[in-house]
């Protein structure tokens, strides 16, 4: 690394320091005191105080159901997107993306309205066979819980194990097949120990998002039934003990850094299986053959796509009905100036919270982003693996935790930000980055160094190379990662409603709200303008992705 | 009047030494192919003449004029890369265009119009790169390097990414248009084949030094150190010991065989400058196509067939011999003769041979 580069890299160690790792140490030390000196009683009082035991071990079991949902559900999805060809193939292939830009409360809310007691798919049921009650008890149990998970992480499972897949090289079937190797001995013998890669680091995947996930949580859970993340937002925010509210996150995050190790043990396995010279080949999914094998995937498909666009065609249609009558009402209600009791701000100021953070937070992820990229790929010092490891780890530490860190151990001296939406806007930054150095270090590496050399000797002076060559190839990687980066910042609810001040509002703070406030229609117009938000920086990501850049691995 | 000199040049990558001395120099309008096994130095010798890297020691004066300090945009040497390296997402003519533009003095439009006429590739100017097969994509590469007239053309393993019969064609163009621009130009390769058929004189590399520079015919007929021999042709090699020197001739026994050998054409330059005397150790090189099979002479073998591989107007036939293996390639019309099993007698001529003193 040359010495100017080298300088950069230590400036963004000591503020990452700053805002980041100091922040969290704090509130770990706090987990580890007792009137001022070390102790492990708070500890004590975690472990064996039989609520946060129950917490801790409905979170893992939670979690655990998620898993295996997700991977009922996005295995068979992956399977058809390996094996057959139909219209729409690659829509859907992109598709699988939009979790990732989804904010989890607008998915609690269109599960609410779609599955609710009476949801479209209640009252549906109700009138096809005449039912006088409705007949499904899903929301606010752990079944709501675990469905929820599902539909945000199937598709992961879906995206992962079909690129895998993909990646096998046909000539190893055809090879066992050539040496006798019927159907379902090569299915067992080959493919699936050639996706245990796959499948092992899409499960852990799935198993952190669900352990850690907070809105759809506290949005479906109900009263009964709460994770450790929505137990140390209790703890903290309401009944205000940062000592056991410290010491359940460093359970938290013990448990999530272990669980970040199995995954990252996992997706080592990964790389080395995508060789294939040739593609796998596929059969139409839609031909006149009629078979028992059809059957089934034609049932697959529609209770997929049922319970996929169920949920989010339900907001679209609340945003748009006012007792009975289609209306623009609800938008009109968000767009005001006024005061709304429920949010305790006008909801036209929450829109603009929201965009100004998502703002600070992209112009401080995307060149925090941008160099973790370039260190990760240019570097040679020893340890770098390590250390990289360390500058990712806002990954494995909750969203709520990283929220509580910044007002806990961030708020005075010397950056004076407690209480202000800059506060918020370093959290997102903090839980954005590691995406944006994801999305920028594949495009870094795929940069054919020889490029700039062949610039250069044709006479380009290196910072003509730079702009004239270097920038048009990652420009749009760039931008990629600045579009993701900002729509995670707009639909992130967890760290945000740790920092919450009255008049500090954003657009899914204001979803949770109105929805908790049962105003159905106000918080799906809402909701609907994080759907928009997100199904931008969804074309954004799938078009330049599919120039060649950006989002191959986006997780 | 030579227009590149390179002297005692060397560049190590952390421990590995990846230039120990590397000494030549290259004429005006001359064509130098360095021909070495891969991680023989001869890419890192190319990118340290391009500025890519700096050298540890050594001297690199182009024209007369050192250039070991000068950034690579700034020596006018054109490179041609091994995976082509074409701008991306640029189309032909403003890849073609890039380095012209940046040279005042051309006029940008007819340099491209001039250069795709000379690589026979007109009215692909609006193709982008991915639209081109690999071939093409070689063609447009080199226009490229030789739009900024540079005084210098470095070539990369350009054809190694190729086809055989493609790179057969390719390479005959480019030796016509660097005759045609009487352009200096320095070519790695691995293969000797492309070595032999293109330069004027050739560099044979190994392990950061060159163990021989001159012409093809001279590299091909009279290899100056035992590793030249074995890299460059197919040749038969036999461990022995020098029993007799005299009347101009060698003896060499090898296992229980004596062979003979006519000390003029047998000798390398190292062991003429130095004696021979009996008792030494000695490598004996024989070249496949000077075993011959048809009728005895001297230094005759008796063996067996194991093999006869057909290779259209040539064969090569395995053997299998007291003293080892041996190849040998007759013509097809012998070989056609010879079944798998049979007893023959293999032989050739004193002047056949060649010696290294073994180290």
């Amino acid at each position: 690394m040359k010495k100017g580069g080298f300088l950069v890299f230590i400036g963004l160690l000591a503020f990452l320091g700053l805002v980041f790792y100091q922040p969290l140490f704090s509130v770990l030390r706090r987990g580890l005191t007792e009137g001022g000196r070390w102790s492990l009683s708070p500890l004590a009082t975690i472990l064996t105080d039989s609520y946060f035991v129950h917490i801790i071990v409905f979170s893992l079991k939670q979690a655990a159901l998620s898993t295996l949902l997700s991977l009922g559900i996005g295995l068979p999805g992956a399977y058809l997107l390996t094996r057959y060809s139909f219209p729409g193939k690659s829509a859907i292939r992109s598709l699988t993306v939009v979790p990732f830009v989804l904010p989890a409360v607008v998915v609690a809310l269109g599960f609410i309205l779609f599955f609710g007691e009476s949801g479209w798919l209640n009252q549906w049921l109700m009138s096809v066979f005449h039912l006088p009650s409705p007949p499904l008890h899903i929301l606010y149990s752990l079944t709501g819980i675990v469905l929820a998970h599902a539909f945000y992480n199937a598709p992961i499972v879906m995206r992962l194990v079909n690129a895998s897949w993909e990646g096998i090289d046909p000539e190893i079937e055809e090879a066992a097949a050539s040496l006798g190797a019927g159907g379902l001995r090569r299915f067992v013998g080959i493919t699936i120990p050639l996706l245990t890669p796959a499948l092992l680091s899409s499960a852990a995947l799935v198993f952190i998002f669900s352990f850690l996930s907070f809105p759809i949580v506290l949005a479906l859970g109900g009263a009964r039934y709460a994770t450790i993340e929505v137990g140390i937002y209790t703890l903290i925010r309401t009944l205000l003990d940062y000592k056991l509210g410290s010491a359940l996150i460093l359970v938290e995050t013990a448990l999530s850094l272990s669980l970040t190790y199995v995954y990252l043990k996992a997706e080592g396995g990964f790389a080395t299986l995508t060789q294939g010279s040739r593609r796998v080949a596929t059969c139409p999914l839609f031909s006149r053959k009629a078979s028992m094998c059809k059957m089934v995937i034609a049932a697959y498909i529609i209770i997929a796509a049922v319970f996929f666009l169920g949920p989010i065609s339900s907001v679209l249609v609340d945003s748009l009905r006012v007792r009975g009558q289609w209306s623009v009402e609800s938008y009109r209600q968000i767009f005001a100036l006024g005061y709304n009791p429920f949010l305790g701000v006008s909801p036209l100021r929450t829109i603009l919270n929201s965009l100004f953070i998502a703002g600070i937070s992209t112009a401080i992820s995307l060149p925090v982003g941008i160099i973790i990229a370039m260190f990760a790929v240019r570097s040679h010092l020893p340890g770098r693996r390590l250390l990289e490891a360390i500058l990712m780890a806002p990954l494995a530490v909750s969203s709520v935790a990283i929220g509580f860190a910044v007002l806990y151990g961030l708020g005075g001296a010397p950056l004076h930000v407690r209480g202000t939406l800059i506060a918020i806007a370093l959290a997102h930054a903090i839980l954005t980055y590691p995406f944006v150095v994801r999305v920028i270090r594949p495009v870094l590496e795929g940069l054919d160094q020889s490029l700039v050399e062949a610039a250069r000797s044709l006479g380009a002076s290196p910072i003509r190379a730079f702009f004239e060559v270097i920038l048009p190839l990652i420009g749009p990687g760039i931008l990629v990662a600045a579009v993701f980066g900002f729509a995670l910042s707009i639909g992130e609810m967890s760290a945000t409603i740790m920092l919450m001040r009255p008049g500090l509002g954003t657009m899914p703070i204001a979803v949770y709200s109105l929805l908790s406030a049962r105003q159905f229609g106000a918080a799906s117009a809402m909701g609907m303008i994080l759907v928009v938000v997100a199904g931008i920086a969804f074309l954004v990501i799938d078009r330049l992705g599919k120039r060649g850049v950006g989002c191959r691995t986006l997780w | 009047m030579s227009d590149l000199v390179v002297k005692g040049l060397a560049k190590s990558f952390g421990d590995v030494r990846a230039l120990r001395e590397i000494s030549f120099t290259l004429g005006q309008g001359e064509f130098l192919t360095l021909l070495g096994p891969s991680g023989c130095g001869k890419t890192t010798t190319l990118r340290l003449i391009a500025g890519f890297e700096r050298p540890d020691a050594g001297r690199i004066t182009l024209g007369g004029r050192s250039i070991v300090n000068d950034p690579p945009e700034d020596r006018q040497i054109g490179f041609v890369f091994q995976t082509y390296a074409l701008f991306p997402h640029m189309n032909v003519a403003k890849n073609i265009a890039y380095g012209a533009r940046l040279n005042r003095s051309i006029s940008t439009k007819r340099r491209v119009g001039e250069l795709l006429d000379l690589v026979d590739l007109k009215g692909f100017e609006r193709r982008k790169p991915a639209e081109l097969s690999s071939g093409q994509r070689q063609r447009i590469a080199l226009a490229r390097a030789l739009a900024p007239q540079p005084r210098l053309l470095l070539l990369d393993e350009p054809l190694s990414a190729l086809d055989a019969k493609l790179r057969e064609s390719l390479r005959a163009q480019i030796r016509h248009i660097q005759q045609e621009l009487a352009l200096s130009t320095l070519y790695v390769t691995h293969d000797q084949e492309e070595a032999l058929s293109l330069a004027d004189r050739i560099a044979v590399m190994h392990s950061g030094t060159i163990e021989q520079i001159a012409t093809p015919q001279q590299v091909y007929e009279h290899p100056q150190t035992e590793f030249v021999a074995s890299f460059v042709g197919r040749a038969n090699r036999f461990s022995g010991t020098v029993t007799a020197t005299k009347d101009g001739l060698i003896s060499v026994k090898v296992g229980e065989f004596l062979f003979s050998l006519i000390r003029e054409e047998g000798l390398s330059d190292d062991l003429r400058a130095s004696q021979v005397t009996p008792g030494d150790h000695v490598s004996l090189f024989v070249k496949e196509e000077r075993l011959q099979l048809r009728e005895v002479r001297e230094n005759a073998i008796s063996a067996q067939v194991v093999l006869v591989e057909y290779r259209g107007e040539m064969s090569i036939v395995y053997l299998k011999t007291q003293i080892g293996s041996l190849r040998a390639r007759v013509s097809t019309r012998q070989a056609t003769t010879l079944s798998t099993g049979s007893e023959v007698n293999v032989s050739f001529s004193p002047s056949a041979g060649l010696l290294f003193l073994a180290s």
